[in-house]
């Protein structure tokens, strides 16, 4: 949606990104935006959820000791910077990801309960199910005031994927690591262009900006009058699609009156508009990591899910000498080559991690960065590839939380605890100032998270 | 020279798809054949089960979840999803398991004929056609078209407008995948206020930008088939303008490695093929250089020129200076081993001038909204006066609401258009009006739907006709991806469409019209997968000559040869087995087709049998590759999916690991180590076979006799257990029992075509067209108009809970 006004000049151009060359003239004049109120007594809190797919190696990420005095392995080395303001939460278990009697489809499930805590209920149809995970429910609260509640990214594009999802699974249970609601999976975007325009506008000027959002909202009133009588035509059975088509509605009509109650910051430098999807995966991943940023810094929206890549992802990694394909390699059969492929891959998106909090800690918030007052999740669904282990995965949290966090820690907790993942992120969200009773299979609080001194779960 | 198999495999053969291993009998292939079976009625078919089913599939084991025990088979209505299964599996050969008793061959198809005919009669007194969801959106793709077709709008970039979709049955216009979240909602708002300004030419509009990346590993060394005779290398973009004006084109084009001035490269812009700049390229600083950083200055130019309002091709250029090779490389695509950044594969390996990006920016200056298609075809009249504006705007906004929501309109739909046309005739001009009106009619569920609702008063679950307007948007989406034109919503409007005569009529007219291309970009493209061919990214240390140009290349081969099939109305076997197909000269070089010269795609006649169809094909052989090595396992899987229809089940969770370390020899005896595992062998033993004689082509589709320095073993059988040798083998053996193919392809169509899985209640419908298609040499018209005919396409079953039972029980309460 178009939200923005005030055309600034070129200033600054966004790093790692090689696609600003022969950029057209008029993208480089993009709006302004809006002033935020930080100040150091009410610091902003924000969340981030990054997913990355297909398992990890755990000999080459988890440190060998738990607590404060522990060695970062090759996978978390480029986080060494980062280590204080870093939990490595080691040993919980996406128990929804099992079977429990469904037919085969590892992937979609660890996909889909990794922020929801839920069984992902097999099926291609309309009836897909799981339930609303953890950044919709952050976005509830966090977003309340936010012009997007919540963002979606990705950078993986649907199209290029055909017959790459689990026999009986709807695509969208990997292709997405975001419910709204149990029935409602979110789309990822995947093009940097879109989120920029989402974010700052098509450079239109304030008042014909007021005038988009007016005819936009005029427009809404009647197709809520069309789908009401739409509902008066159709079955029990069809009102499901129009439910969500209505509560759609409803909530961009509420983004454009919170858009309309916006004002300018013209302290703010903008980059000029991205252009086309990288050509490189580095490149649409680092632009893809810029926008968060911006997203943050320009407090258009607190809360941000990014699935770096998807469950099955069958991409390649030539650029840090990795020959296969991340899937197929993640199933390493043991074979100490593979495993080396696939640590590597683990360790190379986490180097993409670091350069997303170095921008994160270099931009000034209230009184302290960016990254003092966030709390990520980095992690995934899967633990051990190789036997599609749903306990154990690579779970970071990074961040200050804004002073809820302690970080330079590693939890560890026993895997015959099975102590659930979903409990992390009812743990998290109460870190961010979103106090929820349970998610999806929680069981409770992380007590080793929630009081940083007493490490006891450990 | 072959490596002799081990003799495990002729025990391990489980043609079991299920998850459930059967334990098999140790005797090899020479299944002991029991006397002659007559199948004439339910006594005989209970007979035959008992004896050859029910010692697995028994109350008692259930094997693979299915008991066939207590199944009364003189009741197939009752049994109809069990039955189905059964005759799938029969059909299919997979059982009983290789090697247990099996009737006799007349048999074993009489007991097939049999159940299917008690299905088929089943289908026949009591129809079920099924039921797709009542609200289904429209897709990226076929939102892209019905703009095409309702505004003549080519030439935007959809992926920015809306949002991609979720693939559900192997296809992505799925009614029940395709969802409406805040995030489609608030892009389509958006689509429909640029969609509408750009149409009406509105030069209010503010100027816009936009950059077409040029893939870096694209060869620019060639002449291209889009760009004109003596010009190498370059890029067409074919782009819309919203407006009369000026435009500033930048482009960065580098003079390649190793230019120097005396033998200096021309650069050209032309727009609709007129020139409009010719420049000599400027010796830049290109160096073998890691960072890139120091070229980018000296490479970017920039033109202002007038364009006129539309859709306009713009081709920027080099001159081809000498028709001979490149002097440093023999080969001009080949990419440093192991190296994907774009500027180093430039550098390092592409020496030729190129160009890198195009980007546009405009319109500045703008003179007028220009005389466009979109125009012309909005603006059918032209208001004298003020006081003939009203009428005017009535007849434009109507004429475009009944194409855009494929229905005759009402004088509510009309007024509510008309409403917001006079809200932007007060803010605006009369071009305004239109704007808004348009605005307002993009943004309806109208057009963003395709809406089926069920007539009043039906009972639940009532089987009912569709209507002739519903019937023509289920046929324009299926043939079209698009909105019907004006003639079919004519005939529907005038209930002319169900007359078989007619609806044949326009199903051939529709299936010639150049639109049918969306049977192959999205039905062939999802079906085969070639829209994967996009993605792939073989090992560039292995395949340094691989390039974004024979990515290009060998899926336009695939998309050719479908194409023919469905403008040449061909049997739809010669997918399988065409003796001709279709190259470029990067791709015959690729194949060792001698004397084709150039980058336009010809016919060739396929002299190396081995070619043959599909399975010949580098786009099929490679996207079921790994990056670094074939994967029978994945060529397999993928024959078994969309040439068999028997989709192997996902590895079950509680798999024992692959212990990789404990398999020694070749990819082929490794697997067959892999499968000594029972739980692994289930599946496995029927895809490694299937894929394993695809062995003699590479990963990228090459033939190849040996692998690793081993003869290549391609060796392979049939889930029926039929044995045969390589890629010819498999063909034939695919082509002796058409009917799984065919079969499989109508179920895929059938899916894409309703926008929903399949059920066992369509396969009578499934095998009555696949029936009918045999009659007439397995026609693709044949095929479609089969299923255009059928009970699911044309029938639907009305909601269970449908609106006349609320309405009752809410009048009871």
């Amino acid at each position: 949606m178009v939200i923005k006004k005030l055309a600034l000049p070129r200033r600054t151009f966004l790093r790692g990104v090689g696609a600003t060359l022969a950029l057209p003239l008029l993208d480089a004049m993009v709006p302004a935006f809006t002033a935020v109120g930080r100040t150091a007594a009410a610091p902003i809190r924000r969340m981030g959820f990054i997913y990355v797919p297909n398992g990890f190696i755990r000999e080459y990420w988890t440190p060998d000791k738990a607590g404060t005095d522990f060695l970062l392995k090759p996978s978390l080395k480029a986080l060494e910077p980062f280590r204080e303001q870093m939990i490595v939460v080691s040993g919980l278990a996406n128990l929804q990801a099992e079977a429990m009697g469904s037919p085969p489809g590892p992937h979609s499930r660890s996909s889909a309960a990794w922020l929801t805590g839920t069984h992902a209920k097999f099926t291609e149809g309309a009836d897909v199910r799981a339930a609303m995970s953890a950044d919709q429910i952050a976005a509830k609260t966090l977003g309340a005031n936010s012009v997007l509640p919540s963002l979606e990214l990705a950078t993986e594009q649907n199209e290029q994927m055909v017959g790459n999802c689990e026999a009986g699974y709807s695509c969208i249970y990997q292709n997405t690591i975001s419910w709204k609601n149990e029935t409602t999976p979110l789309p990822m975007e995947v093009h940097p262009r879109v989120v920029f325009q989402r974010l700052f506008g098509d450079g239109a000027s304030a008042g014909e900006q007021r005038r988009y959002l007016q005819t936009t909202g005029s427009i809404l009133d009647a197709v809520t009058e069309r789908i009401g009588e739409l509902e008066r035509r159709l079955g029990a059975s069809d009102r499901g699609r129009l439910g969500q088509y209505l509560e759609s509605v409803r909530d961009i009509e509420s983004r454009i009156q919170r858009a309309e109650a916006k004002t300018d910051d013209p302290s703010l430098n903008l980059p000029p508009r991205p252009v086309d999807i990288p050509p490189t995966f580095e490149e649409h991943a680092k632009l893809m990591y810029d926008l968060q940023v911006l997203a943050y810094q320009a407090d258009i929206t607190r809360v941000i899910a990014f699935q770096l890549c998807r469950e099955l992802s069958p991409r390649t990694y030539p650029n840090i000498g990795v020959a296969g394909q991340h899937h197929a390699l993640s199933h390493h059969g043991n074979n100490p080559d593979k495993i080396k492929d696939v640590a590597k891959i683990n360790a190379y998106h986490v180097e993409l991690l670091a350069y997303y909090l170095g921008k994160l800690r270099a931009t000034p918030d209230g009184d302290g960065s960016l990254l003092d007052h966030m709390v990520i999740l980095y992690g995934g669904g899967l633990g051990n590839p190789n036997i599609h282990a749903v306990v154990d995965m690579p779970n970071l949290v990074i961040g200050g939380g804004a002073g809820s966090l302690k970080g330079g820690r590693h939890i560890d907790y026993p895997a015959g605890d099975r102590v659930r993942h979903a409990n992390l992120l009812v743990t998290l969200l109460d870190k961010a100032g979103v106090p929820v009773d349970h998610l999806g299979d929680s069981t409770g609080k992380l007590g080793s998270v929630v009081q940083p001194e007493g490490l006891s779960g450990l | 020279m072959r490596i002799r198999r081990p003799a495990v495999r002729g025990l391990l053969i489980v043609a079991a798809l299920g998850p459930l291993l059967v334990a098999v009998s140790s005797r090899p292939q020479a299944a002991p054949q029991a006397s002659t079976l007559t199948v004439s009625s339910a006594t005989d078919a209970r007979g035959a089960v008992d004896k050859y089913c029910v010692s697995c599939h028994s109350d008692r084991l259930k094997t693979g979840g299915l008991s066939l025990q207590g199944i009364d088979l003189s009741k197939p209505a009752a049994h109809a999803d069990t039955l189905e299964k059964v005759v799938r599996k029969l059909r299919l050969g997979s059982m009983p398991p290789l090697g247990l008793p099996r009737p006799d061959p007349n048999g074993y198809t009489g007991l097939i004929t049999w159940f299917e005919s008690g299905l088929d009669g089943v289908a026949a007194s009591t129809p079920n056609p099924g039921r797709t969801e009542s609200l289904h959106r429209l897709n990226r793709a076929e939102y892209r078209n019905a703009i095409r077709d309702l505004l003549h709008l080519e030439g935007l970039n959809f992926a920015t407008l809306l949002p991609g979709d979720d693939a559900s049955y192997g296809f992505d216009n799925i009614a029940g995948a395709l969802g409406m979240t805040p995030t489609h909602l608030e892009r389509y708002m958006d689509a429909a206020r640029s969609l509408s300004r750009i149409a009406v030419g509105d030069i209010t509009l503010p100027p816009g930008g936009e950059t077409h990346m040029i893939p870096p590993d694209l060869s620019q060394d060639e002449q291209f088939a889009e760009l004109p005779f003596g010009t190498r290398g370059g890029v067409r973009v074919q782009r819309y303008f919203p407006a009369d004006g000026e435009y500033i084109i930048r482009f960065q084009a580098f003079t390649g490695v190793g230019a120097s001035e005396a033998e200096p490269n021309f650069i050209e812009l032309s727009v609709d093929g007129q020139r409009v700049f010719y420049e000599q390229m400027k010796q830049t600083p290109i160096k073998h250089t890691i960072t890139g950083a120091d070229i980018q200055a000296n490479t970017d130019w920039e033109v202002r020129t007038p364009i006129r309002a539309g859709y306009r091709d713009v081709a920027v250029t080099f001159v081809q200076t000498t028709a001979g090779q490149l002097e440093d490389y023999l080969q001009p695509f080949l990419r440093p081993p192991g190296i994907s950044s774009f500027r180093l594969t430039r550098m390092g390996g592409y020496s030729g001038p190129y160009v890198g990006q195009v980007s546009f920016t405009g319109p500045l200056s703008v003179a007028g909204s220009g005389d466009t298609p979109s125009r012309q075809r909005i603006f059918v009249c032209e208001p004298s006066s003020t006081a003939k504006e009203e009428p005017c705007a009535r007849t434009i906004l109507s004429t475009l609401a009944r194409r855009a929501y494929r229905r005759p309109v009402t004088t509510s739909d009309v007024e509510q258009l008309m409403t917001f046309y006079r809200k932007g005739r007060a803010e605006g001009d009369f071009t305004r009006g239109i704007q808004i009106g348009l605005e307002r009619l993009l943004a309806s569920p109208d057009f963003l739907f395709r809406i089926e609702v069920d007539p009043s008063n039906l009972r639940p679950g009532a089987v009912y006709r569709l209507s002739d307007i519903e019937l023509a948007s289920r046929l324009s989406f299926f043939l079209w991806s698009s909105i019907p034109d004006d003639e079919l919503l004519d005939v529907a409007s005038r209930g002319q469409l169900k007359d078989p005569a007619m609806l044949e009529r326009q199903t051939r007219r529709m299936l010639a019209d150049p639109r049918a291309d969306a049977l192959v970009s999205n039905f062939a493209g999802q079906w085969l997968r070639l829209r994967n061919v996009q993605g792939t990214d073989p090992n560039a240390a292995l395949f340094p000559d691989f390039d974004e140009n024979l990515r290009r290349s060998m899926r336009r081969e695939t998309e050719l040869l479908f194409d023919s099939i469905v403008r040449e109305n061909r049997s739809v076997l010669d997918l399988l087995n065409a003796d001709y197909t279709f190259v470029d000269e990067r791709l015959a070089r690729h194949y060792g087709i001698p004397n084709v010269y150039g980058s336009h795609f010809r016919r060739v006649p396929v002299t190396d049998a081995h070619r043959r169809g599909i399975l010949g094909q580098a786009s099929i052989l490679t996207t079921t590759s790994q990056s670094n090595r074939t994967s029978p396992v994945t060529r397999g899987k993928w024959i078994l999916e969309n040439l068999l229809g028997a989709p192997p089940p996902a590895p079950p969770a509680n798999i024992p690991p692959l212990d990789d370390t404990k398999l020694e020899g070749t990819l082929r005896q490794r697997m067959e180590q892999h499968r000594k595992n029972a739980t692994c062998a289930v599946c496995h033993s029927v895809m490694d076979p299937l894929g394993f004689s695809l062995e003699n082509f590479s990963p990228l589709g090459q033939w190849r006799t040996t692998d690793g320095g081993f003869p290549v073993d391609a060796a392979g059988a049939m889930p029926d257990g039929r044995k045969f040798e390589g890629v010819d083998g498999l063909r034939e053996a695919l082509l002796a029992k058409p009917d799984l193919f065919i079969t499989t392809l109508t179920e895929k169509l059938m899916i894409y075509a309703l926008g929903r899985g399949i059920e066992p209640s369509d396969m009578p419908a499934v095998r009555g067209i696949t029936r009918e298609a045999a009659r007439d040499g397995q026609r693709f018209s044949t095929l479609i108009l089969g299923l255009v005919r059928s009970v699911p396409f044309q029938m639907r079953s009305a909601a269970k809970d449908n609106i006349e039972r609320i309405a009752a029980k809410s009048a009871q309460q």
